[in-house]
């Protein structure tokens, strides 16, 4: 879905927003509720100034008022592969921003992310994972590595791969896949998006064991929950 | 994958270890994993090896290795990947060494990390004998997925996890095992990284501290490593909130590449050597997406300029220190005492650094450019810098 | 007039090709396609110069974009077929006959077109037979070299990697046939003249500098333990035994082992200066530790190595450099040396028999042979005697019976039993057996005769093959240290203890080396970073070994 056609489906004309290098920015209201937006559209790379972009207004809206609500667009292609983003220290870039995230959520925002395109790669974990609750549209594409590519460098045959991924949802893409891992709390409709998410506001914000627990139900990761309780309590 | 069984009658072993291990499970190698059996007179030993149809060679190996030595009430488990016979005599000659005299009491003072092993570097860095594994092989708590895959585990899934104590202070640790498929994160690893900050900080302890060496997610459970790296991010940022200090060491082969590289750049503060590797994405995948002229991985002297632990103390993205292990504790202790903040200036700090960073390079291409904007002196001779000069050259 | 004909033909082929050069210089670049059609004639002899190391390659570029209407049928002789182009010219109808010495990388390729009919192979020689043979009935008529330096008038500087260059230019300028080099660098001054500009016919101006492969350096960060236990028997059992001062080593990573334990273990043992003085071998970086320490006295390459040109150049004392500092190396002499010169030889291999012979062929490959087979064969003609010789002579004569009337050479295997899981090697039958068939040879390509062999290492102990009586009890010294092979399987087992009693077998423990003394902290160098360290920086490694 196109970014645009989904905040204007999602607020109407509450909403004020600027896209500029892929990075999307803004502010938007409904049912009362005022919401910060950011996000990465048109499946971009995420790279080193994207990153530092998506800090700062994080940083910003805490240093305004750190009891806020904050929606994350996910539509990424993954982090930059390139030789100069790397050069200057992407990881510490999409470490920055993750803190950052993190942070906000620590000091009172309220954080959530719609995955509404793709979610590739490290560009997933440097920005849309770090949300209390990880929402995603029907259509998302969510995957590590497409099956060709993990064939390739694991050399296990590609049917093999396309076989067994029909039984588990450990390694093959597919936004289904990450609902049972817990990581996705549901995969949603539009229109359902931000009611879910008032409703959401409106309690408290899931603990730290929320996605292992949720693969555990879900049976997606069985030992993921049960090893983390046993280190603890070793 | 063939599994195989044997009993051999071995007079009663006079051993003073049990649940530890020899070897790793990689190409060409095996893991051994001892453990007490009920008849006295007796090894029992299971063999799980990807090369099969050679159980007449195992069986000689094996008997020539209880004619020599005394294994009774023991039981050995072996995770093979196609180890020679060669191979496997040294490894459970190693195992018996092992058991017989403990590796508590190791003098590690001329060790290099690189040499060791992940276990090896924890007792290597922490207070003798002060560590204690937690959910360790004896436990058995192995990867279900590579098993499906046809592939062999390893009985701690590649990562070691404690508590010890340096310089008499509690601390937790972790140590990734880069033999075992690369030091890639699964869910079993990568939850057992993610318990061991979380008991860290319900026990509130002096300091987490992760050896890191790895390539990132494993391919074979790929959306599960991924999320794994994520839960342990959130952990981590848990421990700086409650300004726990969470130090990492990035000097093993693998150095810390994909998730694990954004992950050595969550905690508090690196440690790196020069031979060590830090970025997202590797030189191989550049190279492979974006093509040769972008990034040519076997210019390995170019990988280190972009991504070498010498290039990221530059930056300012890790602490150096040579890579013998009493410097390299010295490091860690150094920072053991200087805790760091984690609020809303450092962030903003942090901010105003990236962000000069983007405008003082805007023409870099290389880590050579980054240094001399870095200011200073001869840029291309320090990657041929002895450490002491170039540690010099940085202050 | 009769006898000159060769003389007159070059004379003619030279005034048509003028056109195209000036002086001896080809005036245009892109024209040289067109000069090898006007210089080479169909069926002639051509050496595209492949050595062990260093490759022609712009001039085998340009010989791939001749007409094959009108260069055809040639017969290559050259040592090596390494680079894409040597197949190629085969596969384009250029060149349809060889006499050669090994093939590095393109094997596989060599094998299909032989079978296909492409290649009628000739010959597999050894570098010194293929050399002579320059000298007698493959002389080239038409020889493509590389240089890396050349003046105005055509002298040549060939430098580090001088390698077989020199003989093939003697061979093919004193018999009337046409020498055409490369060169890259163009200088008014030579550092100093490799080949006088006499010898040289044609000159052309290379784009690129030429490919140097360093195919002699070892990383000592995968020498792991099993080899370090062969190398410490080696140097108890073998090195210090018989006193071994003037030896050759192969490439493998058991022989670079020794030489990272010769300042450590061998200098703890009191064997400085009683073992490994002189050296037939290219500069391997895995010496310097030992050159450092004073333990090698002289080393005579038939290469270079890359990155070893600065420290070479130091050490001026150790390698033979020319007036202007820089190594020379000569593959035709360091090979004499290696042949005549030396007590002992030692080297590794994919497969051994029950007799010893052994064997780098596989089924799939065609490898050949290099040097090996000369520098690891004992010969029968007289040489000059040493202790090593004389020592290794009486054990033979002793066992055979026999009054000592001449020593033996010492022809050392260092393998592990295995080359991986379930790849013995040692096997019942060589794979080289299986290729000759399959090929049509008129012998199998054996690289060293088992009846050479004097000692087997492995990692099992060492097998004294010339406390040997028959054939009988060879096959089963060699089954003794085969390990859990099939072959090592079958030995035995009493009659292996006999010969153990009589120290035709060793095992560690009977050498006092224990399995858990065999650790990497014996290493003189446990990384590339640390030879660059120990060399004091001297030594500058490729890229492709750089860890930093």
């Amino acid at each position: 879905m196109k970014y645009q056609d989904l905040l204007q489906q999602l607020f109407g004309n509450e909403i004020n927003y600027s896209v500029d290098n892929n990075v999307l920015l803004g502010d938007a209201a409904f049912d009362n509720q005022q919401f910060s937006l950011c996000g990465i559209v048109d499946a971009a790379q995420l790279d080193n100034v994207m990153s530092l972009k998506l800090a700062k207004f994080i940083l910003d809206k805490v240093n305004l008022d750190p009891k806020f609500n904050l929606l994350i667009f996910i539509d990424t292609g993954g982090q930059k592969t390139s030789r100069q983003a790397e050069l200057l220290g992407l990881n510490r870039y999409f470490a920055h921003l993750i803190k950052v995230i993190h942070y906000a959520r620590a000091k009172g925002a309220r954080v959530f992310s719609l995955v509404y395109g793709s979610a590739l790669g490290g560009a997933f974990i440097a920005a849309g994972l770090n949300a209390e609750k990880v929402y995603a549209l029907a259509e998302a594409q969510i995957a590590v590595m497409w099956l060709e590519a993990m064939s390739r460098v694991t050399k296990i045959p590609l049917v093999r791969l396309e076989e067994l991924s029909k039984s588990s949802a450990i390694f093959a893409p597919g936004a289904e896949n990450f609902v049972k891992l817990g990581v996705i709390d549901k995969i949603i409709d539009p229109a359902a998006f931000l009611p879910q998410i008032i409703s959401d506001i409106g309690g408290a914000a899931p603990s730290i064991n929320h996605w292992r627990e949720l693969a555990d139900v879900r049976g997606g990761r069985t030992l993921a929950n049960k090893i983390v309780s046993q280190v603890i309590n070793d | 994958m063939e599994k195989l069984q044997y009993n051999f009658s071995s007079k009663t072993n006079k051993l003073s270890e049990f649940g530890i291990t020899a070897g790793v499970v990689n190409s060409g190698n095996l893991e051994i994993l001892l453990e007490k059996h009920d008849k006295v007179d007796e090894l029992f030993i299971e063999i799980n090896t990807t090369v099969p149809g050679f159980a007449a060679v195992w069986q000689a190996v094996i008997s020539d290795f209880v004619a020599k030595y005394a294994v009774g009430a023991c039981k050995f488990t072996i995770n093979d990947c196609g180890a020679t016979p060669a191979i496997v005599s040294l490894r459970l000659r190693q195992l018996y060494e092992l058991a017989a005299s403990g590796n508590q009491g190791n003098d590690y003072s001329n060790s290099r990390y690189l040499e060791l092993n992940a276990r090896e570097r924890i007792n290597a860095l922490v207070d003798g004998g002060s560590f204690t594994e937690i959910m360790p092989a004896i436990n058995k708590i192995v990867s279900p997925h590579l098993g499906q895959l046809d592939l062999p585990v390893e009985f701690d899934d590649g990562v070691i996890i404690g508590t010890a104590k340096i310089s008499g202070k509690p601390v937790y640790i972790a140590s990734q095992n880069y033999a075992f498929m690369g030091g890639a994160v699964g869910e079993v690893n990568g939850a057992k990284l993610s318990g061991i900050c979380l008991k860290a900080l319900k026990d509130k302890v002096s300091a987490m501290i992760f050896l890191l060496d790895s390539g990132g997610v494993r391919l074979h459970e790929a959306n599960a490593g991924e999320i794994a790296i994520s839960e342990l991010i959130a952990a981590i940022i848990q421990l700086k909130l409650a300004s726990i200090p969470v130090i990492g060491i990035v000097a093993g082969r693998n150095g810390a590449f994909g998730g694990i590289g954004i992950v050595s750049q969550c905690l508090d503060a690196i440690i790196v050597t020069e031979n060590a590797r830090t970025s997202v994405s590797g030189p191989e995948v550049i190279e492979t997406v974006m093509g040769v002229a972008e990034y040519d991985s076997s210019d390995r002297a170019l990988v280190w300029r972009t991504c070498g632990g010498r290039h990221r103390s530059i930056m300012g993205d890790a602490f150096y220190s040579s890579k013998q292990i009493g410097d390299i504790r010295q490091k860690l202790l150094e920072l053991l005492d200087k805790p760091t903040l984690f609020n809303e200036k450092t962030l903003l700090d942090e901010y105003q650094q990236l962000e000069q960073r983007l405008i003082d390079n805007q023409n870099s291409r290389d880590g050579i450019d980054v240094w001399a904007i870095a200011g200073l002196s001869n840029p291309q001779q320090i990657p041929d810098l002895s450490d002491s000069d170039f540690m010099e050259l940085l202050k | 007039m009769k006898f000159i004909q060769n003389q007159l033909l070059k004379k003619e082929t030279l005034a048509t090709a003028s056109k195209l050069l000036e002086g001896k210089w080809l005036k245009d670049s892109t024209k040289l396609p067109l000069l090898f059609e006007e210089i080479i004639k169909p069926h002639n002899r051509v050496c595209l110069e492949g050595d062990n190391q260093k490759q022609a390659v712009y001039l085998a570029k340009g010989l791939c974009k001749v007409n094959p209407q009108i260069v055809n049928n040639l017969h290559i002789v050259q040592s090596c077929l390494s680079l894409p182009e040597h197949v190629e010219i085969f596969e384009r109808g250029i060149a349809s006959k060889v006499d050669f010495c090994y093939s590095s990388g393109q094997g596989a390729r060599v094998m299909n077109l032989a079978a296909e009919g492409k290649i009628e192979m000739k010959a597999i020689h050894t570098y010194l037979e293929l050399f002579s043979r320059y000298f007698l009935d493959l002389t080239p008529n038409v020889a493509l070299l590389v240089a890396e330096k050349a003046d105005r008038a055509g002298n040549l500087y060939t430098g580090a990697n001088t390698e077989e260059t020199p003989a093939i230019a003697e061979a093919t300028a004193f018999k009337d046939g046409i020498v055409i080099v490369e060169v890259n660098e163009i200088v008014d001054e030579l550092p100093r003249v490799d080949i006088p500009a006499s010898w040289v016919d044609v000159l052309v101006h290379s784009p690129t500098p030429q490919m140097v492969k360093p195919l002699f350096t070892r990383d000592p960060a995968k020498i792991d333990e099993v080899k370090i236990l062969m190398a410490m028997m080696a140097i108890k059992g073998i090195y210090a035994k018989y006193g071994v001062n003037r030896l050759n080593h192969g490439i493998g990573y058991a022989t670079s082992a020794v030489e990272l334990l010769l300042p450590t273990y061998a200098e703890s043992l009191g064997l400085k200066g009683k073992i490994c003085q002189y050296m037939v071998i290219n500069p391997c970086p895995t010496l310097i530790p030992a050159i450092e320490s004073g333990f090698i006295k002289t080393i005579c390459s038939p290469g270079g190595e890359v990155g070893m040109n600065e420290y070479v150049r130091a050490h001026a004392d150790i390698f033979f450099n020319g007036s202007d500092g820089s190594q020379r190396s000569n593959r035709a002499f360091a090979q004499l040396a290696g042949l005549y010169a030396i007590d002992m030889f030692v080297g590794g291999s994919l497969q051994i028999d029950l007799m010893g012979n052994s064997s780098t062929a596989t089924i799939e490959r065609m490898t050949g042979f290099g040097g090996a087979p000369n520098l690891g064969s004992d010969i029968n003609a007289r040489r000059h005697s040493s202790d090593t010789w004389l020592k290794a002579g009486a054990e033979y004569a002793q066992t055979q019976d026999k009054t000592l009337l001449k020593g033996r050479k010492l022809v050392v295997q260092m393998v592990e039993t295995f080359q991986a899981a379930g790849q013995p090697t040692f096997v019942e039958e060589l794979d080289a057996l299986t290729l000759q068939k399959k090929m049509k040879m008129p012998l199998p390509p054996i690289m060293i005769f088992g009846d050479d062999v004097t000692h087997i290492v492995t990692e099992i102990g060492i097998a004294n093959l010339l406390l040997c009586k028959d054939l009988a009890e060879r096959e089963q010294a060699i089954r003794a240290v085969a390990g859990y092979t099939p072959v090592g399987l079958a030995k035995d087992p009493q009659k292996v203890a006999e010969l153990h009693k009589r120290g035709a077998i060793q095992y560690p423990e009977d050498l006092g080396i224990r399995f858990s003394d065999a650790t990497r902290d014996l290493l003189a160098a446990k990384s590339i970073k640390d030879l660059v360290e120990i060399s004091g920086g001297l030594y500058n490694p490729p890229s492709m070994y750089r860890d930093w």
